[in-house]
Parts: C-alpha cells; structure tokens; sequence
C-alpha cells in the first residue's frame, strides 16, 4: 500500500496538568520520511504515541489522508508502530508474531503464510520461522520487530528509536536497510530518535523539538549548515562558541572578538543561495559565532576560503578519531575543538580559519540560556 | 589443626543429620505406620509387618473411596470458582487503576486473619440459613473462600507483570481490547494463574475445618477421615490415607507443571 499523508494541525496533549505537546503543527507527504529529533523529554515519542492513539488528544487534529482520526481507537488507526522495547510477544513463534496483524486482518491461513515468508525475507530472517522470541540476538529480534509491522503493510510506519538497543555495527547497517525498505515501499515513515546522525541520515526530513513544540523542520542540509537556533545548533553538533561583536550591513556582518587579529567583514547567507554567515536573527551588538568542529581548519595551505574568520591559538589537547584527528586549541581564555587530518603537537601555535558559510551567528543571551543542551 | 576440621565436620555432620530428621522423621515414620501391623511403645520398629490395615482403608464399607473422590470433586470446583472470581479481579487489580487497589488486596486476606475456627463457625451458621450445610455447593464455597487471597494475590502479580508495552503492540496492529485480553494478556499471565491454582487445589485438599463445620455429617474428605482416624488412635489408617492424599496433589501438580513449562521458559528467556 502507498503512503498516506499525515497532518497534525495544532496538536494539544498533556500528562495530568503537564503540558507535553504546545499546539504542534506538522504536514507529512505520502511517502515522506520524517525524524523526529530530540533530547529526552522533548515530547517526540510523545507525539509518535498521540499519533497511534495511545496518548489522547486534548487539542487539535491528526488528519490522514484528510480524514480526522483524532478520536479513533489505536486499532482503528492502520498505523503500525514499532517499539524501542520491541514489545515482541515470548509466548508465540517469530512467525505467529509477524502474522498477528494479517490473522486480525482475517486473511487465510495460506495467505499469512505467504506474506510472512514475504516479509522475513525483506528483512533478512528467512528461516527463523519457528523460533521463539527469546531465542533471537537483540538485532534478530529488532527484525522481528520491524517484520511485523511491516506485514500489514501500514500506509504510515511509526519507528520509535527502533535502533538505540542495537550496538554500532549493526545499528549503522539498520540505518540503511529501513531507509531502502521504506524507499521500496512508500510508506509515509515516522522516526523518533535523539541520535542526530541517524536522524539525518535517514530521514528526507528533520524535525527539531524542544519542550513540546517544533522548533526547526528541514532536510538534513539545512538543518545541519543553517539551524535557526542556537539549540539547533548545538543539537546538530556545533559545540565550538565564539562570542563576537556583530554589526549588520548591506547584506554583509562585520565581526570582532578578543582573540581576532582585526575585525573582518563576512557576506551573510540570504534565501537567494548566497553563501554567507548564517544569521536567522541579525542584530547589532554582542552575539555567540557557533560552528562545526569539521569545518574549521588548521594551518590551511590550501586556498584560504574568501572569506571567513582567522585566529591565532595554541594546541592543548589532541585525541585520535578514526578519520581526523581532534584537537582542544586554546584561544585567549576559549577553547575550541577542531578537527584535523594530521596530529598536531601539544603546545604548538596553530591558525585557526573558519569560512563565513559554516559560521552560525545567535543572540548572546538567548545562546547562554541555550547552554545546558536538552529539554 | 586437624583435629579442629574434624570437630567441625562431625558438628555439621550432626547439624544436617538433626536438620533431615525434623523433615524426613515425621514422613519416615508415617511411612512405617501405614506398613504396620502391631507396633507399640518400647520397640523401635514394628512388630509385625502387612497391608491388612490397606485393606481396611479401601473395603467398600469404608468411606476411603468416597472421602477420596469428594476431596477431589470440591479441590476442583474450588480451583474453577476461585479462577472464576481470580482472573477478572487479578485483571482489575494488576492492570486496571482501580481506586483503592491496596484496600481490595487486603480484603481478600481478611478472612485469613482471623482464627478459622471463628471464621468457619459463623459461616456455617450463615448457611444453615441458605441450606447449604452439607451440599458440594456449601464445602466449594467454604473452601473457595480460603484459596481467594493467594489466587487474587498471584494472578495480580501475574497480571501487574504484562508489560503495558505488548498490549500496545496488539491494539497497534488492529486488536480490539478484548481481543488483546484473550491472545496477549491472558497467555503472558497463564503462567502466574496456574501457580494459583495448584496453590488453591492444595488448600482445598488439605481443608479441614471449613468442611468440618460446613460439610459434616454428610460430605466428608480425606483430611475428616484422617482426623477420625487419629482422634481413634488409629495411626495405620491415619498414615494411609494421609499417603493416598498425596496422591492428587502430586498428579495435579504434575499436570500444570507440564502444561506450564514451555511458558515459563519463555519468560526467562525474555
């Protein structure tokens, strides 16, 4: 079955008199593939459990495919969820399992069969039909899981942080067999996650929330080179925080700092495609330069980028990576963590450039109530 | 040095020695009994050995054979009336966030509490009201009423053990709430409930003075024929029919224990 189109139109719930989801708004396209991307407590797997029925709505609507299921019960929805715990049952077979859904569905004994084999095969369990639950590795089990919802073959695929109980290998290969799958099937897909790697790694779509409400939605690109936040920012990994003193004009930002040999002026990036500073909230006077650790460079002698910022430091610290290798550069009073292809010696002076498209330029204020990260 | 470790050995020695007889001595010594013919006071063993006092226990004139099949009748009906009134309150209690939960629990103990003498006398006055001294229908109640706390307090622990989680998963997939009742929460809950019911089936064959004061003269089970016997002084008819009582409550559990172990596996894998 294709996908169906989701849209929740100012979605209001709460836990007793906690407010967990602040009139939430999101449309989902037949087929897309969304990530819900957040610290814990931020109300997505709220928002994944108020889709399928299990958390009721107090305000708004979800619509499918135009229709409003706010008020249907969980098994009236067609949405099969699958759960970070799994939830497999221990006292039925895998194949008993994966078949629940086509059984309710009254298809014949012969036809539940068939879809089943159909099913373990896609995800790679062929042969597993007679097993107990309990006797499967965590990623066989994570199979299961998946198989089963897929056999009904729901037009919306609810994952719930479907890979966090698996270790890295197999997490990282999961990643891309859900996303192959779901490209194959079409079904409208939502993730819940607070990995912000697998989030964009998977998904067509992110969607940032913080403290029940969206805070960003984009394609990974965007969210990762341009948050409009400093929260984002700092959930898409741009830990290093330069505070800088900024003034706005004609399309273009001049920066000075402490540890800055002069003050340079940068393009600033418009919706035009203009390379440049991202500024979502110019304003005059002190703000936070928020970028990347892989995009700044070290003693570059390569062409320097046209323009960006430059700063002299000392190396403190290095650690080995796999790729790169990290170093802690010291910088006045700062330090920053910048990635770099070679070991650089503790305690030599190195030039520090940033170009003007990975820098990201916030309020001060709002960036220091900003840095505990999370909800 | 040695000399100590052979100290120790011999006081444990003893110890475990002085351990199996407080367990074993009572059995062994039933055991005897119900092999012996003539046995008194200074001797140590039975004077004359046989099975005429078997004999005696299961002769048609006897009530062995009645007392048994009634001792079996009424620990079943009890099993069935207690699962009856368990599961759907054990379902209530474990799952449902039923007001008063702790209350409900301890209610179901109170008639434990107090002295069963107490307890049985006056509900045997309350039914000589209704008529239901000396019928089946009186002893099941009776007997029902003393295996309610464990079989609500095990299959609500049984219940309460479901992980919400997998009732979720069904409803999910399309199972209407009795449905997920019947192919998820009962089945992980079976395990539980079965424990219950072999607890119950056990009471109920060990009653005594519930059926005493309820089923007198006209029912009467294995523990009133023993208590007969040994209030005559009667120790071979005694140890017998304690030793033919083993036998439902071994076959009963033997039973469960088979239907029970593919589940119970299941959740320790789980």
């Amino acid at each position: 079955m294709p996908g169906l189109p989701v849209e929740l139109v100012s979605v209001d719930t709460s836990y007793g008199n906690i407010k967990v989801l602040k009139s939430v708004s999101l449309s989902i396209a037949a087929g897309e593939f969304v990530a819900l991307l957040g610290a814990s407590g931020c109300g997505k797997t709220t928002l994944l459990r108020t889709l399928a029925g299990f958390v009721p709505l107090h305000a708004g609507r979800i619509l499918v495919d135009g229709v409003d299921i706010g008020e249907c019960p969980p098994e009236r929805r067609n949405m099969a969820m699958m759960f970070q715990s799994y939830a497999l049952w221990t006292h039925m077979n895998v194949a008993r399992n994966i078949g629940y859904g086509l059984t309710l569905r009254r298809f014949d004994r012969k036809s539940v069969t068939r879809r089943v084999g159909e099913v373990m095969e896609m995800v790679g369990l062929s042969g597993f039909e007679d097993r107990r639950v309990y006797e499967l590795s965590g990623g066989q089990r994570q199979r299961v899981a998946l198989a089963r919802a897929l056999a009904i073959d729901p037009p919306i695929l609810l994952l719930d942080e479907p890979l966090s109980n698996l270790d890295a290998r197999i997490r990282h290969m999961m990643r891309g067999e859900i996303r192959s799958l779901q490209r194959k099937i079409g079904t409208t897909t939502i993730l819940v996650t607070h990995d912000q790697e697998e989030a964009m790694s998977m998904a067509d779509r992110v969607v940032i929330l913080d403290q029940g409400e969206i805070i960003q939605s984009g394609p990974p690109e965007d969210v990762y080179h341009r948050p409009n936040s400093s929260l984002v920012a700092d959930f898409v990994g741009a830990d290093n925080r330069l505070p800088v003193n900024a003034a706005f004009a004609n399309g273009h930002v001049s920066l000075s700092a402490p540890g800055l040999e002069t003050s340079v002026s940068l393009p600033v990036a418009d919706d035009q495609g203009r390379e440049g500073v991202n500024a979502p909230d110019p304003v005059d006077g002190p703000m936070i330069a928020q970028f990347h650790s892989e995009a700044a460079m070290l003693n570059s002698r390569e062409s320097l980028p046209k323009s960006g910022l430059a700063a002299r430091g000392v190396v403190r610290q290095n650690s080995y990576l796999g790729k790169t290798y990290r170093h802690n550069i010291a910088i006045g009073e700062l330090e920053f963590l910048i990635d770099h292809r070679r070991r650089l010696a503790v305690g030599s002076a190195v030039e520090l450039r940033v170009p003007a498209a990975a820098l990201n330029l916030f309020a001060a204020d709002h960036s220091n109530a900003a840095a505990i990260p999370g909800c | 040095m040695t000399a100590r470790l052979k100290s120790a050995a011999l006081l444990r020695g003893i110890v475990l020695g002085l351990f199996a007889f407080a367990i074993f001595g009572p059995i062994a010594n039933m055991l005897l009994w119900t092999v012996a013919e003539v046995w008194y006071y200074p001797h140590k063993l039975p004077i004359e050995w046989g099975f005429s006092f078997w004999e005696r226990v299961f002769r048609p004139q006897g009530n062995a054979r009645v007392s048994l099949i009634n001792s079996v009748i009424i620990a079943l009906l009890t099993v069935a009336a207690s699962l009856l009134v368990a599961v759907p309150a054990g379902f209530a209690l474990g799952r449902g966030r039923l007001p008063w939960r702790s209350l409900f629990l301890l209610l179901f103990l109170l008639p434990q509490a107090f002295p069963s003498l107490a307890v049985h006398m006056n509900i045997a006055r309350i039914f000589y009201g209704f008529g239901l001294n000396g019928t089946y229908t009186g002893v099941v109640l009776v007997h029902t009423i003393q295996g309610l706390v464990f079989s609500v307090w095990i299959s609500t622990a049984a219940f309460a053990a479901v992980d919400y989680e997998l009732e979720e998963a069904a409803r999910n997939l399309g199972a209407s709430p009795f449905h997920v009742f019947r192919t998820i929460t009962f089945p992980l809950a079976l395990p539980g409930i079965l424990a219950s019911a072999i607890f119950v089936f056990l009471i109920s064959l060990d009653e005594f003075t519930g059926t005493y004061f309820v089923g007198v003269p006209d029912i009467t089970t294995l523990p009133l024929l023993l208590f007969t016997a040994s209030m005559e002084g009667n120790y071979q008819i005694a140890s017998i029919t304690a030793l033919v009582l083993l036998v439902p409550s071994v076959a009963f559990m033997l039973a469960v224990e088979k239907f029970l172990k593919a589940d119970v596996l299941a959740r320790i894998g789980a």
